[in-house]
């Protein structure tokens, strides 16, 4: 699952080491712009549903926190 | 209990500092005078309360169409009575009342003029301009053209005298844009009076009849409020209580009210034209019908004072 | 009367604090829920027949979709098997919201826009009738309360008077804010007995609303209207000052108003949203919108922008495209959508449509230019916290504003076209103290320099508010006393004041 995740954030944010990345929302490697596309893609992928109540940036800082958020939301 | 004594005692001492700031700012912002802002508004209606006393021969009541349409100066320059117009926009009956009331305390007017527009005015509560406690709210604008004296002077409505006897003159002409026949159709069912204004109008009228005080009715000319259904309903209750009616919106030999000179707001209100012609309809009719108790009071030596008033008029109001 | 809401919430508020106080604090909300009850009829009796189908819809609608979610065991199912189930109660659940939305926008947009729309003579007389009061704002309300049910943020009421009550809560309803749920219900449901230290903290933030209406939002209308009212004459940097008196006059009476429904609701208790943080100081534009208006704008970003973004239609529909073209049809989209709608909230008229939309291009402007700007900004090697390019910044952003402004205050777009080209055109003199008196400019200065003065002290982090709760009771009164008091004298109404009416009363 997480190479999946990868993939999606290679193609949204090419070229940067979002593999050991903690901050990538504080740091504005993220913006909302992609996260936006971000959610749709993982929605997509993984067949769930991100609502604004989990736009928070502690789950989209770093790629672990997004595995969790998935498997949260009981994706496959 | 040393400590809740402290408590009471700190509660009291901001109690009476914050009441007393709020009369002194109250007496402060309140008019001293006619000419001061606001002054029109505290003066005005209540003005007959600085004439020496029993020098009124006739009291004019009602809104805003007396101190529009009727001029104390042109009745004393023409017939040599005595009045004074004491209205206030919006008035109601309950307020009417109340400065009938008043009158009576220095006044014995031999007669009493009721304009019967503010009979269909709501009834209720109004803000009472001439009570301290509302005068910050009512006269706070005043803060401009604060001066000395009014740190110091408490406003005093017996010694503001008024040279115009509640009247203000308005030299706009504005078209009346209503029909020659504005009053619609002469059979018009009447058009009730509010419950609780023919109380008050009830009131007003044993009053008169119990200071043996004759009241006479009196519509100014209005096209914008008057019609035959208030005229009928006005008529009718008049006739009930046998007092005397004149509408002055119904046009006759003597007087008919001219649309396109006499007002100053399309039709509400008269300007210093129409107010100088029906305050002279008014004088005339006073002069045939209550001759036996009216005196022609020009030239005498009490009355000089209302030399001035009709001085002052042609001065600054007659064109 | 344009003061007649201020009046209605003082009495009313009145009323309710000793109602409020002897009430035990299982019904205390009651109490308050049939206050509002009782506001809303008083303005216009049969606004509580569309409050009552709001709320008695939002009610049914929560509770359905709360036991659709319920009857369904998810436990031990298999995870394909598990996923259909899911799926099914979603799509049910959307019919619910579907229903719930055409019903409610239905009103909404009946009673606010017909009058609008068919502003002829079609119209029966008997439709033209007042707005139910805050329709327009316990309808966004409601509306955020169904979709977070439904995006199962949080379960549904079950206490219809509680809801209710969240629906309806008074002080909210002439100018907003529209608060969540799950932050007002919060302070809302704890009943809590009235304290002095929340009265005093209410009286003193009612007094600061006043004293932005009537000392600045007053005389700076006089500015504005002096100048509106005979744009034809003016020209150039006179229709900026014009601008700039109406961005202070809309600002200050905003602003004002909120404090004082913020006021009344602390009173019991009750905190609101912030609507307003510091708006003027935003480097741009999308920031100004998140300090300006904020349950406004937080609103249409949780519940047009978010859905509409992430919607799958939409990804269908750029997945072909190359990623750049993309990313900006999808943003196009979306801020299309929230633009619009925000335009049209605010009134059914061109010139409405096009403010939104005029925030739509600058919106879509800086999501362009914005990574340039910044690629730029590496290049040239200046640091982004520079405070000269931070002024330079909020200046920039101020225009862009002000000319928003001047579009928002124009009678009609036609209007706003005729001022900007007087923007270049010579015109005739114009002198400040012929529109506005020496003493009332003197007043109107000082006052600025109060609201300026509030300003540094929150950028300081100097919480005036911690500060005033620290004093003592009579130091308190005093305070308030004296500032009642400064308000009473110089505030711009009453006698020789023309009242202006509340600008976004009417929304």
């Amino acid at each position: 699952m997480m190479e999946r995740i990868y993939k999606i954030l290679e193609q949204i944010i090419p070229n940067t080491d979002f593999r050991n990345a903690k901050d990538l929302v504080d740091s504005k490697i993220l913006t909302s712009l992609n996260i936006v596309k971000l959610v749709s893609s993982l929605n997509e992928e993984f067949d769930i549903e991100i609502t604004p109540m989990h736009l928070v940036p502690e789950n989209f800082n770093s790629v672990e926190s997004m595995y969790e958020l998935v498997q949260e939301l009981d994706g496959e | 209990m040393n400590k809740r004594m402290k408590r009471l005692s700190l509660f009291l001492l901001c109690a009476v500092l914050s009441l007393g700031v709020y009369l002194y700012i109250g007496m402060v912002v309140t008019p001293k005078n006619i000419k001061d802002s606001g002054g029109q508004l505290y003066y005005r209606g209540m003005g007959f309360l600085a004439e020496p006393e029993n020098s009124l021969d006739v009291m004019v009541y009602g809104n805003s169409d007396v101190y529009s349409g009727f001029s104390p100066a042109v009745l004393f320059d023409k017939f040599g009575f005595t009045a004074y117009g004491s209205g206030r926009p919006k008035q109601n009956m309950n307020n009417v009342n109340k400065l009938l009331q008043q009158t009576l305390r220095k006044q014995q007017p031999k007669l009493a003029v009721l304009e019967t527009d503010c009979f269909y005015s709501k009834s209720g509560v109004q803000m009472d301009t001439s009570n301290i406690l509302f005068a910050p709210f009512v006269y706070h604008s005043r803060w401009k053209e604060l001066k000395t004296r009014d740190f110091h002077d408490f406003p005093s409505r017996t010694e503001t005298v008024d040279l115009n006897k509640g009247y203000i003159p308005s030299k706009i002409v504005c078209e009346a844009k209503y029909k020659k026949n504005y009053m619609g159709n002469p059979n018009a069912k009447p058009k009730a009076i509010p419950k609780e204004n023919e109380k008050h109008i009830r009131s007003f009228i044993e009053k008169c009849k119990q200071e043996n005080i004759p009241l006479l009715l009196v519509e100014l000319p209005s096209p914008s409020s008057w019609n035959y259904a208030k005229h009928n309903a006005v008529k009718e209750l008049a006739k009930q209580y046998d007092v005397e009616f004149i509408d002055m919106n119904i046009p006759t030999d003597e007087f008919c009210v001219d649309l396109k000179k006499d007002f100053r707001d399309n039709g509400n209100h008269m300007n210093t034209f129409g107010a100088a012609k029906s305050t002279e309809y008014i004088g005339q009719y006073i002069k045939d019908k209550y001759s036996h108790c009216m005196i022609d009071k020009r030239g005498k030596k009490d009355y000089e004072a209302w030399d001035d008033v009709v001085d002052y008029y042609n001065r600054h109001t007659k064109l | 009367m344009p003061y007649a809401m201020l009046a209605l919430f003082g009495v009313f508020a009145a009323v309710s604090i000793p109602a409020y106080a002897i009430t035990t604090a299982k019904y205390r909300h009651v109490v308050l829920l049939l206050v509002s009850l009782f506001c809303i009829g008083y303005y216009s009796p049969y606004g509580l027949f569309f409050l009552a189908i709001t709320v008695l819809t939002t009610y049914a609608a929560g509770i359905i979709m709360d036991e659709i979610t319920k009857r369904t065991d998810l436990k031990g199912l298999e995870k394909q098997l598990r996923k259909q189930k899911r799926q099914e109660i979603k799509r049910k659940k959307k019919w619910v919201v579907f229903g719930y939305v055409v019903l409610n926008i239905g009103i909404l947009f009946v009673l606010k826009y017909f009058n609008m729309f068919f502003s002829f003579d079609i119209v029966p007389a008997a439709m033209k009738v007042v707005l139910p009061l805050g329709l327009s704002y316990y309808t966004l309300q409601s509306l955020s309360y169904v979709i977070d049910v439904f995006r199962g943020k949080y379960e549904a009421e079950r206490d219809l008077f509680k809801l209710g009550l969240f629906i309806s809560f008074f002080p909210q309803l002439h100018e907003g804010p529209f608060g969540r749920y799950d932050l007002l219900m919060s302070s809302m449901c704890k009943n809590e007995q009235i304290k002095k230290e929340n009265v005093f903290n209410g009286i003193g933030r009612v007094l600061w609303g006043l004293f932005k209406i009537f000392m600045i939002s007053n005389r700076a209308c006089m500015i504005s209207d002096a100048i509106f009212s005979e744009y034809t004459r003016y020209s150039g940097w006179v229709i900026f000052v014009g601008g700039i008196a109406f961005t202070i006059q809309l600002y200050a009476e905003f602003s004002g108003y909120i404090d004082v429904a913020a006021g009344v609701s602390k009173v019991f208790g009750i905190e609101l949203t912030r609507n307003f943080d510091l708006p003027f100081l935003a480097r741009d534009v999308a920031q100004f919108w998140r300090k300006w208006h904020i349950s406004l704008g937080s609103w249409f970003r949780d519940y047009i922008f978010y859905p509409v973004s992430t919607a799958k239609w939409l990804r269908k529909l750029t997945k072909k495209m190359n990623m750049a073209f993309a990313d900006f049809t999808t943003i196009t989209i979306s801020l299309l959508a929230v633009w619009f709608l925000t335009g049209l909230w605010h009134g059914a008229s061109i010139k409405y449509v096009c403010y939104g939309l005029y925030y739509f291009i600058l919106m879509m402007v800086l999501n362009t230019c914005g990574p340039l700007c910044n690629k730029l900004l590496v290049k040239l090697k200046i640091d982004r916290e520079n405070k000269v390019l931070i002024v330079l910044q909020m200046l920039k952003t101020q225009f862009f504003v002000l000319i928003g402004m001047i579009m928002f205050r124009a009678s009609d777009f036609k209007m706003f076209l005729q001022m900007l080209v007087n923007l270049f055109n010579k015109g005739e003199r114009f002198s400040l103290i012929k529109v506005i008196e020496t003493p009332e400019l003197i007043v109107l200065g000082l006052s600025l320099v109060v609201l300026l003065l509030s300003a540094v002290m929150k950028m300081k982090k100097i919480e005036i508010e911690v500060m005033f709760d620290q004093l003592e009771t009579y130091q308190k009164y005093l305070l308030c006393f004296a500032a009642a008091c400064v308000i009473l004298i110089f505030g711009a109404y009453g006698l020789e004041y023309l009242p202006p009416d509340p600008i976004y009363g009417g929304f």
